[in-house]
């Protein structure tokens, strides 16, 4: 594809406004859900310790004047510090996107492996018995939470087996149950896609040509069926990309994993509000950078999206 | 006053050191670098290795490995000899501390007054405003060095339990600290305990042997992992990636010593209860009643009487529990043994409300946080049961912590009648801590019964341990006649063990590190 | 951003083409016999969902009397897993149709009125997507507690703009059919057309998505109740029930067997019924070419 100057600077300026958007409903948001300053003195806090806090952190300035000045620290990309341990929140967060990164990068991988091969075989002829009750498991699986998998892979291959470490993130062997319990999420509704996408393009009618002009069943499937499969896949994984970053959260309990979005919930659960506002900006910045790529990854997959210029 | 007397209390307690001192004396030879010993915690200090920014649990399984005060409050309730080896009231708004010989902290500074002047200047310099140990020391008015190892802390009004609430104040390397401030101690931390920092991750703190600590080590290395999620942690232990976990619930028991794995078991020192609230803090910041049925004593003993503690203690908690009737447990001072819980007795509590005038029974909502004890969700979800059926109806509202707070602290309404409500010994093991917080002196108290509160003002001005003691029953005593709260059970603390591991000693959640082998 | 979302419908989530009778028939005998549970559950359940006996705590599966066994407190699984079907159920159905009729009502209008509205609705959708649900759920339950409609709220807030998305990409080709067209030209007002002529054509669409998205909530209840973000303390919903039954995953297994595998059965049946419906209109669709 072409690189349009105008349409990066259109780009950027989407950008700009999705992230004015983001900070502005959170910050708003974020006033509803408590005074850190309480639980910063906590319960055997006094009335002064929490007058004194308030005015230490600027709580006890009007709502429009705390806005602005949050407006302008970001503007100069200045999140503050955390409130739990004096660290700058940026940092903090920083730290965490590598290893959810990694974490949401292998599941994806993960569950392409996986879905990709089994959606093929369940779509190319949907009708064969075996394939029925394949299907069926896939629908079962679909059913299953995120947690129960987790817990009961651990049980296995951790604690009955001991083939597998359940907690860390150094080294492949940690990665796998993690990546797998991710993906048990994602690879169902993939695998389903995939089938439907390689069933209904083995009808169309450039397959029925092909098959004319003598392809094998086999070369039909990979060569033409399949690519086009590919481009829903490209969909979903891009459409559940922001799930992944922040809602990988239980996996990430259940393994010590030291991804963002346990660090989100924790901050939360605390209103450690810089944090917060770091981890939202930064899932929101990559939320968008994928959505980008996905948008790319699109007209690259399908020609035909190119020639209309979508 | 009676500075004799004290001088006594002083020479016991400098035998109790010595006692100490050989438990110690083990630990000389350099730790073995080849051994690790693997913690599975449910989260690391939030603050870090700021060691001013918390007290008590989370922060205190790691801390412990780091950091000491002048003294540690045993499960006695007694102050135990650390970094101060004896005090002396020289009048009685005056504690001298003299400090041990021959410490050093693990970046090689020696110990000497000025680490606790360092410590006890920041604290009441207003920079740390937020810290639990501000309050803590909110009597303390100033410290000052006598010679290079005896401190002196001077009190607004006589203090007699100074020697543990010193504990709260844990000791920084003074110079690192001028150096470094609360911002670069918490990713540096220095102190004078078993272990040195080698590094802090997101959800892992790795430590080595400080063999020139007082309390050095046998183990090299320690691995202190974040592990929030309870059944990852006994997942995490059975499967021999961690040597100890915390936090376990009593329905872990059977699983882990099936499995041949250890527990530890020790009473915390916190009663659970569910709060009657009477008064709250009105927009003058005066305490004004509130309008609710409670206001009746026999309704609130009836509320007590509706709930089968032993119930509780035995099946939800499987009998390592027991039943409380005050707002203390054995090891803190001044629990009164002689107040027993009250009985279970559903028909007495059907009475009691009707004589209350309240015969069709009553209902109410109650605020409560759970995830913060073995098996506190299912404990106030029996409670709901047992009073529903003499005729009590609870609908229980879970919380977060922060609303909790917010609520506790009055910002907030409390949105139900009762809320959940931890008498609290800890830190410093001495029943007067929960009293005073809800008694008509704490500004944010939920009760404040005049008799009580006369006794409280006794109870801060008695230096005497044996008339302090007896106060202090007293006011349990008081109010397990006209009860604040329903009181439900003694907490416990619960820690596994992987069969390698000897040794393990903890005490209100501080863990004995320099203690552990591994075999 | 928007190219993803809109191109996901028309990739074939909602068309796949073979015999999608069976389907239908099972998943909508599987459909009613949930919904006579969830109709007859008071009558079914022998027990008090929050009554229970801390002596006959932790009983196995077919156990006399307990059916599917007692859970951490004493009480009957069975009873409680009968009395979750109106929490869980309503919980997911309420969550989609509020995500469903905002989505609908914000994808139409955004489809309909280009310009700013247009831009500011889509811009929302993108916000509360890429926007951490779980802050959205922590601030729901400071400021308006728990309970079946916070839950509800919740959910359905969270995932509106998925709804939105597909039915604005839905709507636009639809505003382009000739016979809109044409209304539009009579001078049709433009409620009417959208009601009318655009609305109809959605309906397929909306339909599968509601089963599938039903389905989701029903999950991401249960996954809110391992985060304690969940429904009451005592309530019995599938996905506290789950979530508590975790923490005896060694000492009582079955515990999770119940509310796992009913959650397992509605989801199973809301796909095939989904899948179903697709296939039908898809094959319509394909007679009236």
């Amino acid at each position: 594809m072409s690189f349009d100057a105008r349409a990066v600077v259109r780009r950027i300026g989407v950008l700009a406004v999705f992230l004015l958007s983001v900070v502005t409903l959170l910050f708003f948001l974020l006033q509803l859900t408590g005074d850190p300053a309480e639980v910063m003195v906590g319960d055997s806090g006094t009335p002064e310790q929490l007058e004194q806090v308030r005015k230490q952190y600027g709580f006890d300035r009007p709502l429009a004047e705390q806005y602005v000045r949050y407006l302008v620290n970001l503007a100069q990309f200045d999140f503050g510090v955390s409130f739990a341990n004096d660290q700058p929140a940026f940092s903090l967060v920083m730290d965490r996107v590598g290893p959810t990164l990694l974490l949401t990068f292998l599941s994806i991988i993960a569950t392409l492996a996986i879905a990709v091969p089994l959606g093929a075989w369940l779509g190319a002829r949907p009708d064969a018995p075996e394939r029925i009750a394949g299907g069926i498991a896939v629908y079962i699986a679909q059913g299953v939470p995120g947690f129960v998998a987790g817990l009961l892979m651990i049980q296995l291959f951790a604690v009955h087996l001991r083939w597998l470490p359940s907690i860390g993130h150094e080294g492949v062997a940690t990665w796998i149950l993690p990546t797998l319990t991710l993906a048990s999420f994602l690879a169902p509704k993939l695998t389903r896609v995939v089938a439907a996408n390689v069933t209904e393009a083995m009808r169309e009618d450039y397959i029925r040509t092909a098959r004319a002009s003598g392809a094998g069943p086999s070369g039909l499937l990979w060569r033409h069926a399949l690519p086009n499969a590919l481009l829903g896949a490209t969909a979903l994984v891009g459409a559940q990309f922001a799930f992944l970053i922040s809602g990988a959260v239980i996996t990430e309990v259940i393994f010590a994993w030291p991804g963002l979005g346990w660090l989100l919930v924790k901050a939360t659960t605390t209103l450690d509000f810089p944090v917060i506002q770091a981890a939202v900006f930064v899932i929101a910045v990559l939320v968008f950078a994928v959505n980008t790529l996905t948008d790319v990854l699109f007209r690259f997959i399908d020609p035909r999206l190119r020639t209309k210029g979508i | 006053m009676i500075p004799a007397f004290f001088s006594r209390g002083g020479l016991f307690r400098g035998a109790a050191a010595v006692f100490f001192c050989i438990g110690l004396a083990g630990a000389t030879s350099a730790a073995d670098m080849s051994q690790t010993v693997r913690v599975g915690v449910n989260d690391l200090p939030p603050g870090k290795g700021n060691p001013f920014s918390a007290l008590g649990s989370p922060s205190i399984y790691t801390w412990s490995a780091i950091f000491d005060s002048l003294t540690r409050v045993d499960d006695q309730g007694i102050a135990q000899p650390m970094l101060a080896v004896k005090w002396e009231n020289t009048d009685p708004k005056t504690w001298r501390f003299t400090l041990r010989d021959g410490v050093k902290f693990s970046n090689g500074e020696a110990l000497t007054s000025a680490a606790v002047i360092a410590g006890f200047e920041y604290i009441k310099s207003g920079k740390a405003g937020r810290s639990p140990v501000v309050g803590e020391m909110r009597g303390v008015t100033a410290a000052k060095a006598v010679s290079d190892n005896v401190v002196e802390f001077t009190t607004g009004r006589p203090d007699p339990i100074l020697p543990n609430r010193i504990a709260a104040l844990k000791l920084v390397a003074p110079k690192h600290w001028a150096e470094k401030g609360p911002e670069g101690y918490a990713t540096e931390p220095v102190g004078t305990g078993s272990y040195k920092l080698v590094s802090w991750d997101a959800n892992k703190v790795t430590l080595e042997a400080f063999d020139g600590s007082w309390r050095a080590p046998g183990v090299g290395k320690l691995e202190i992992i974040e592990l929030p999620e309870r059944s990852a942690r006994v997942q995490a232990l059975l499967s021999g990636q961690v040597d100890i976990v915390t936090g376990l619930s009593t329905d872990d028991i059977p699983v882990i010593e099936g499995a041949g794995y250890k527990v530890d078991i020790k009473p915390a020192a916190q009663v659970m209860s569910l709060a009657l609230p009477l008064v709250k803090k009105n927009a003058d910041k005066k305490l004004v009643d509130l309008d609710t049925p409670f206001k009746d004593v026999r309704v609130r003993q009836a509320l007590n009487y509706a709930v089968d503690k032993e119930g509780i203690a035995k099946g939800i908690l499987a009998g390592h529990a027991k039943a409380a009737g005050q707002g203390a447990t054995p090891a803190a001072f001044g629990y009164n043994p002689d107040v027993s819980p009250f009985p279970y007795d559903p028909a007495k509590a059907k009475a009691l409300l009707a004589e209350a005038g309240y015969a069709d029974g009553i209902s109410f909502e109650a605020e409560v946080v759970t995830g913060s004890f073995p098996g506190d969700s299912e404990i106030y979800q029996k409670m709901a049961q047992d009073m529903a059926a003499a005729g009590i109806k609870v609908t229980l509202r879970r919380i977060t912590f922060p609303d909790w707070l917010s609520k506790y602290l009055g910002r907030k309404s409390w949105e139900g009648q009762a809320f959940g409500m931890s008498w609290n010994s800890a830190p410093y093991i001495d029943s007067i801590r929960p009293i005073v917080l809800f008694s008509c002196f704490n500004p944010f108290t939920f009760t404040c019964d005049a008799n009580v509160r006369g006794m409280v003002i006794k109870a801060n001005g008695e230096f005497d341990p044996a008339k302090r003691k007896a106060i202090l029953r007293n006011i349990h005593k008081a109010n397990r006649a006209a009860p604040p709260a329903v009181f439900l059970v003694e907490q416990i603390d619960l820690f596994g063990l992987s069969g390698k591991v000897k040794d393990f000693k903890q005490t209100n959640r501080w863990i004995a590190y320099h203690d552990i082998s591994i075999n | 951003m928007t190219t993803a979302f809109g191109l996901l419908p028309r990739l074939g989530i909602l068309r796949r083409s073979n015999r999608p009778g069976i389907q239908l028939a099972v998943g909508g005998s599987l459909l009613l016999f949930i919904f006579i549970l969830a109709l007859l559950h008071r009558q079914l359940a022998a027990y008090d969902p929050l009554a229970g006996d801390i002596l006959t705590r932790l009983k196995p599966l077919l156990t006399p009397g307990h059916l599917l066994g007692t859970d951490q407190l004493g009480r009957d699984i069975l009873s409680r897993l009968l009395f979750g079907f109106p929490w869980s159920l309503g919980i997911a159905l309420a969550a989609t149709l509020i995500a469903m009729i905002v989505g609908t009502v914000a994808g139409l209008w955004a489809a309909w009125v280009p310009g700013w509205i247009r831009t500011f609705i889509n811009r929302s959708a993108d916000t509360i997507i890429a926007f951490p649900g779980l802050v959205i759920a922590i601030c729901v339950i400071a400021v308006i507690g728990r309970g079946f409609w916070p839950l509800a709220l919740t959910l359905g807030v969270l995932t509106w703009p998925f709804f939105a998305r597909v039915v604005y990409a839905e709507a636009l080709g639809l505003l382009q059919r000739e016979y809109v067209l044409a209304a539009e030209l009579f001078g049709v007002q433009g409620w009417r057309i959208l009601i009318r002529h655009v609305l109809p054509g959605l309906r397929p669409t909306l339909m599968v998505m509601l089963a599938f998205h039903f389905a989701d909530m029903l999950i991401a209840e249960s996954a809110l109740s391992f985060l304690g973000l969940g429904a009451p303390i005592q309530a019995p919903t599938w996905g506290n029930m789950l979530a508590e039954s975790r923490q005896y995953l060694f000492l009582a297994p079955w515990m999770m067997l119940a509310p796992g595998g009913v959650i397992v059965l509605v989801v199973v049946t809301l796909n095939l019924l989904g899948d179903g419906i697709a296939k039908l209109s898809r094959d319509k669709a394909r007679a009236v070419e």
